[in-house]
């Protein structure tokens, strides 16, 4: 390959000014950003722009102005380079429905530059990988949703690519499938095989698979940022369940010099000073014979980063 | 008949040799009821014909005492949010409103009014002039909800009605079925994504293979799993003291040592004495503990036991 | 003893030249064609004019075969402009049979599902794709028209021996031009139109609608207004015209040649400009 290649630790994405207009519509403004990490999660409301982003990295839309680089290349250069280092998984059907699962991948994986005898091996590999064995000579038009879901994600790894883009990968499927497709994302990102970007409206999703979030909201950045540093920064408060409710147990806590507030009958919501820690609680439980059913020290999660950066001050409500 | 329940008796339903149910037997009270279950498990099957758009092949159904066979009476009573994305051409979300609420008898000024007030409820305002066509994913989830709840239904049945939407769409929605249910409605609604399930429902329903295995309130019917222990989950710096010490009760008969040594998983099979007696070993051994809960008493573990990692067909 | 992990892998062996993954759309689409029996057994049906063009040459050629069968080789002297202008349509009809059942199987099958997206996420861009889908249509239809024309005007060359070629080089050129200016104007129609209709037998309705139908009303329109105006949407006219052109005889109608040409050009244009529209990794709702 001509083109430059890339340095072995480049950044995965890095937004430069990144701007997309659609017909006269600014749709992405002036995005930039830095990411590093081994899963790259991307949140926003609806209309944000996280589809539109994703299809810019993948070519389909031009810039209109800035730039962004994948794994050091730079986008409006090297688009077929970059292209051959991603695997893209899209939110909609996308299928050729009247052959079968392992022509299809097959297919694809030619496409993205496998020897046709290598093609065919790493189809069937990549399909008894996401659990589809059984089913990959049957044409995918006969396939259920979730099945052709899994089908999407089988031809997005065929080629082993450096990233995969998952727009919404859970979508349609069924609570063991859901898990068994976090299961594999996880997976993936551990063994280092491919880093990941994932586009999602399930921020448990979001939050049990990545590292880092990119934010967007009407078109811009609303945050960006580093789970496990938010993780270990913010502990904010304790939730409380008891076997029964106890107002005794209550005016201890106040006397220790909590805060206390009562969501339910039997379910408290404490905020701890500085001197009282997690000990003195079960202390002052097992003095006054009070059982604790659960007991949760509570950081800032994906959903209050979220929510806060919604209620940030880019562009208004 | 109750008029106050849906009532489902040993109903089965078949499409010729084809599984839909297979001698369901459900009584569905007022309030938010999730219905929960693998792909093929019939769940469509079964919201099918409480909405009156199958009869089943046997067996009786009374939704606020309607059968099936009155359906200008239970279509009135009923309103469906379906799974798939399918609009008349060229409609506007307003126009789709409109001819809903005339098909269900409402003169064109009130049809007016009222869809406009639908298209608030549910946060299109602005876009109810615009071609459905143009609508984000979300937006058509929108209008699909728009069209359930514009005729007032008191019960109302929802497939899947979360999909499509961003975090804060979901909130709002999930507010407006917990204001519905609280108004006295049966909200059934479908969904995979069982935590939320959780979060919503007050009871649910599980259905796997075309039976119902499980129905009722979570608590209660994780309780009725006996053949499983309670499980705790116990996050703390010191994992292995704190399994040492559960060992020494009779009633702790696993303990497992999960995620890189950063909790301990204890399942016992007496409740009641265990959690005090955890309290009294987390004093004395000093550990510092992060989070202890109950791990199995929602939905996702409830579903676990029932119907497993392998439910569902292809 | 080993046990081997069965984890997914990055693949590190060599990859294909980027700049010749359109073929493998052609490929795979080449396959495909061939797949069903009924369209081989046309294909080879559409050899047929090219075999009967070479026995009659031959037959021509061969004094005692031709008593045999009673005929006389004055009879077959006319073996020259006629017999090749009617060898010309009885290739370009069938060719352009094949198009229509193929174009739509290319293309419709991509997008009635929405499998554009996946394409184009790969190192192929719209134009590879293009490339890789009426690659198929040249190659399938070059052997049943001017490869199969260029023979028998090769055969007959060599039969007549000497300098015969030199006087009829016109009936060469007519082959290799106005063939493959027929293919480049079908594939790319077929495969527009496949585009824009993607429901295959709407699609192929409409092709044969562009040329037969659109040829009645040229011929109506000529009627009624008494000239030749009605040509300019005659597509098979134009293309004889050109063949005829090159072949030096007078046309069919009294338009200029550049006419012929614009007609062909502008149907290209067309399609062109339809497949920039319709083949879109994304849907363009206004």
């Amino acid at each position: 390959m001509i083109a430059n290649a890339p340095a072995t630790d480049a950044p995965v994405l890095e937004l430069d000014g990144l701007a997309v207009r659609l017909g006269r519509r600014i749709i992405l403004d002036s995005l930039s950003a830095s990411f590093s990490g081994r899963a790259i999660g991307l949140l926003g409301p609806n209309g944000a722009g996280k589809t539109t982003l994703l299809r810019t990295l993948l070519g389909f839309y031009p810039p209109a102005a800035g730039g962004a680089r994948v794994f050091g290349r730079d986008l409006a250069r090297d688009g077929k380079p970059i292209r051959a280092e991603i695997g893209y998984m899209p939110e909609s059907d996308a299928h050729i429905a009247n052959i079968t699962a392992v022509h299809f991948v097959r297919l694809m994986g030619e496409l993205s530059g496998l020897p046709t005898a290598a093609a065919l091996e790493r189809a069937h590999e990549a399909l008894f990988y996401v659990g589809l064995g059984e089913a990959r000579y049957r044409k995918v038009g006969t396939f259920s949703t979730g099945m052709k879901q899994m089908v999407k994600l089988a031809q997005a790894l065929v080629h082993g690519p450096r990233l995969l883009m998952l727009d919404e990968p859970t979508n349609g499927l069924d609570p063991p499938a859901r898990k068994r497709m976090l299961e594999l994302v996880r997976d993936l990102r551990d063994r280092g095989t491919s880093r990941i970007l994932l586009s999602s409206h399930l921020l448990g999703d979001v939050e049990s698979v990545c590292d880092e979030v990119l934010i967007l909201k009407a078109g811009r950045i609303a945050d960006s940022c580093d789970l496990e540093a938010e993780r270990q920064a913010n502990r904010s408060f304790v939730e409380v369940d008891l076997e029964a409710p106890s107002d005794e147990f209550e005016r201890a806590l106040a006397t220790l010099g909590c805060e206390v507030a009562s969501i339910e009958p039997g379910r408290l919501k404490l905020v701890m000073p500085d001197a009282v820690t997690v000990r003195d609680l079960w202390a002052a439980a097992a003095e006054l014979g009070v059982g604790i059913r659960r007991l949760d020290l509570k950081r800032d999660s994906l959903q209050d980063i979220f929510l806060r950066a919604m209620e940030g001050n880019h562009g208004g409500v | 008949m109750s008029t106050a329940t849906i009532s489902v008796s040993n109903v089965s339903k078949f499409y010729g040799e084809v599984l839909g149910v297979n001698r369901v037997t459900v009584d569905i009270p007022p309030g938010l009821t999730g219905l929960v279950g693998p792909n093929g498990s019939g769940k469509s099957t079964f919201m099918h014909l409480l909405c009156g758009l199958l009869r089943p092949t046997q067996g009786t159904i009374s939704v606020l005492g309607v059968p099936p066979d009155r359906p200008e009476e239970l279509f009135r009573l009923v309103g469906y949010c379906t799974q798939y994305d399918s609009f008349p051409n060229g409609a506007t979300g307003l126009t789709f409103l409109q001819h809903t609420l005339a098909l269900h008898g409402l003169d064109r000024r009130t049809a007016d009014s009222r869809a406009r007030e639908i298209l608030d409820q549910v946060a299109l305002t602005e876009a109810g002039g615009r071609r459905i066509a143009g609508y984000s994913k979300g937006m058509r989830q929108r209008i699909k909800l728009a069209q359930a709840i514009c005729h007032d239904p008191r019960v109302l049945v929802l497939d899947e009605p979360l999909n499509g939407l961003d975090p804060m769409g979901r909130a709002e929605m999930i507010d407006l079925f917990k204001k519905l249910a609280r108004d006295g409605r049966h909200v059934v609604v479908s969904s995979h994504i069982l935590h939320e399930v959780d979060l919503i429902s007050d009871r649910v329903i599980m259905i796997h293979g075309g039976s119902v295995v499980a129905e009722g309130e979570i608590r209660a019917v994780r309780g009725e799993i006996t053949a499983q222990p309670l499980q705790v989950l116990v996050r703390c710096d010191r994992p292995h003291a704190v399994a040492a010490r559960a060992f020494e009760l009779p009633h702790v008969v696993e303990a497992r040592i999960i995620d890189d040594a950063t909790g301990v998983l204890l399942r016992t099979r007496d409740a009641r004495r265990f959690f005090p007696e955890l309290g009294r070993i987390i004093l004395d051994t000093g550990v510092e503990v992060e989070t202890m809960t109950p791990a199995d008493e929602n939905v996702h573990a409830v579903y676990d036991y029932l119907i497993g990692a392998t439910g569902g067909g292809s | 003893m080993a046990v081997y992990e069965r984890i997914w892998r990055r693949y590190e062996g060599r990859l294909t030249p980027i700049g010749r993954r359109w073929s493998v759309v052609t490929r795979y689409a080449l396959a495909e064609a061939f797949s069903s029996r009924i369209f081989t057994a046309f294909y080879v049906l559409c050899l047929l004019p090219t075999l009967i063009g070479i026995f009659l040459v031959y037959l021509s050629h061969n004094a005692s075969l031709l008593e045999n069968i009673g005929l006389t080789r004055e009879f077959m002297g006319g073996l020259t402009d006629i017999f090749f202008q009617i060898l010309f349509s009885w290739q370009a009809i069938p060719a352009f049979f094949v198009a229509v059942i193929v174009a739509p199987s290319l293309i419709a099958a991509d997008l009635a599902n929405n499998a554009l997206p996946l394409y184009l996420s790969r190192p192929i861009n719209r134009r590879d794709y293009v490339v890789g889908k009426l690659a198929v249509l040249a190659i399938l239809l070059s052997p049943i028209t001017w490869m199969g024309g260029l023979l028998v005007f090769v055969l007959q060359s060599y039969l007549e021996g000497g300098s015969w070629w030199r006087t009829n080089w016109r009936i060469g050129a007519a082959y290799l031009i106005g063939h493959v200016t027929w293919i480049v104007v079908i594939s790319l129609l077929s495969v527009a139109i496949s585009a824009w209709v993607r429901f295959k037998p709407a699609a192929r309705g409409a092709l044969f609608g562009i040329i037969f139908i659109l040829a009645g009303f040229a011929q109506a329109v000529n009627f009624v207004t008494r000239s030749s105006i009605g040509d300019l949407v005659h597509l098979l006219r134009a293309i004889f015209n050109v063949v005829l052109w090159i072949f030096g005889q007078p046309l069919r109608n009294d338009l200029p040649i550049a006419a012929s040409w614009l007609t062909l050009a502008l149907t290209c244009a067309l399609s062109l400009w339809l497949l920039h529209r319709k083949l879109r990794a994304h849907e363009v709702v206004e």
